[in-house]
């Protein structure tokens, strides 16, 4: 498939992946061509806002009342809609001390050294919010070794920090993926700051999956336009404090 | 809930505040989840994908543009898209069975007038007006692909036609509704 298709050929293709009747090597095709393709990202688009609206018309539905929760532990959301769940959240014993009676050395020094670590490595300066500590954390470098973000994992979120070595731009967007180890495709998690910090929600599959790497990848402006990444430029590893 | 309160919800889910979210759910659900049911026929099937789909809504609200249609469109199109990889995963799960299981597998047809069910329960909107100016077979085929997520094999055996001329007529539907639609 190239740049050379005729607007109709194109706009009936982009008819076909909208309705779904495209078959799976056209469908790969035209996805990648929106990668790079204006025209067939409007034409798809266009396509989804008119067919959409047929969906848009049925009368709605209810489902499950428990789908809600569903999606909310799915998300890690359930602390964030229940109001005395901060209360809860803070009584939760520390990992590193439960079970073993309380420990200075073992609760506090290293998670400190590792962080002042982290803090040197990053020439950290925007830790002024008080933020919950890290469980996690990586840094993404460039083949330099330039520490780009620093990225923290915590029980909340996932607080993303950019480094002066990170080059703003205003037509493409870095885009955060966590690739997991038993093989189903990247999972984005949000758009990367560009100066700055940024909190990201945290996904669910950073409790129930195996995690491999935190990859970087170089998008559109907007993200990545598939679900996929697009241009794969790092990755790095999350270290447990 | 209109438009504007809809972009409101959507901005604020994209800065991770989980109340809007909540509401946006409140208000889009029963539509999504009618999507999905009339895609996927069973409801906890058709609840998965409806989740699966907030999962991405969650994460990608950020992304949302208005070129790619009003803020519920652009939802319908995310679990809409999930419902058909679902089906063709289903489907090619189904294809590594023996013939034996294949009769047991195949889901009935559970309506004995499927137009009838399309047009049921919903509104017209503009392009049914377009919709109108098909041919009856041409219309069907088509409704058939959105609403129930069927390939071009299946429509051929739900009407009754041959692949050929239903491929083709899809095509030439999708086309004549454009230009309707412009």
């Amino acid at each position: 498939m190239t740049q050379q298709l005729s607007d109709r050929r194109l706009d009936t293709l982009a008819a076909e992946y909208v309705l779904g009747t495209l078959d799976a090597d056209t469908r790969v095709k035209l996805q990648r061509l929106m990668i790079t393709s204006d025209r067939a990202r409007q034409a798809v688009w266009r396509w989804e806002r008119d067919l959409n609206a047929l969906g848009a018309s049925l009368n709605d539905v209810q489902p499950g009342p428990d789908l809600w929760q569903r999606i909310e532990a799915r998300l890690g959301l359930a602390s964030e809609t229940t109001a005395d769940s901060f209360e809860q959240k803070h009584r939760r014993p520390s990992r590193l001390g439960s079970g073993r009676g309380w420990n200075p050395f073992q609760s506090w020094v290293w998670p400190a050294i590792a962080a002042a670590l982290v803090l040197v490595m990053v020439s950290w300066n925007t830790w002024q919010v008080p933020q919950p500590a890290p469980t996690q954390v990586a840094v993404i470098q460039d083949a330099s070794a330039r520490a780009l973000w620093s990225v923290s994992l915590t029980e909340q979120n996932l607080v993303v920090t950019s480094t002066r070595e990170v080059t703003p731009s205003t037509d493409r967007d870095y885009q955060l993926w966590l690739v997991a180890a038993d093989g189903r495709a990247p999972v984005s998690l949000g758009l990367l700051p560009e100066t700055g910090q940024r909190q990201l929600a945290r996904s669910a599959l950073f409790d129930t999956a195996t995690v491999d790497v935190l990859a970087v990848s170089r998008e559109p402006e907007g993200g990545s336009p598939t679900g996929q990444p697009t241009e794969v430029l790092y990755s790095a590893q999350l270290v447990r404090q | 809930m209109t438009e504007s309160d809809a972009l409101r919800l959507l901005m604020r889910t994209a800065e991770g505040d989980a109340q809007a979210f909540r509401q946006l759910y409140e208000h889009t659900s029963g539509k999504l989840f009618a999507v999905s049911l009339g895609m996927m026929k069973r409801r906890d099937l058709a609840e998965d994908a409806v989740q699966d789909a907030f999962v991405r809504i969650w994460h990608n609200a950020g992304e949302y543009r208005a070129e790619k249609g009003v803020v519920l469109t652009w939802m319908i199109s995310i679990v809409r898209y999930r419902c058909l990889d679902l089906l063709r995963s289903a489907k090619s799960r189904r294809e590594h069975l023996t013939d034996g299981d294949l009769d047991l597998a195949d889901e009935p047809e559970d309506h004995a007038t499927p137009e009838g069910a399309l047009h049921a329960g919903r509104d017209r909107v503009r392009i049914d007006e377009c919709l109108d100016e098909l041919e009856d077979q041409q219309r069907h085929a088509i409704q058939l692909a959105y609403f129930r997520g069927l390939t071009h094999q299946e429509v051929c055996g739900q009407l009754d036609l041959p692949l050929g001329s239903v491929k083709s007529w899809i095509r030439r539907g999708l086309q004549q509704l454009k230009r309707c639609l412009e």
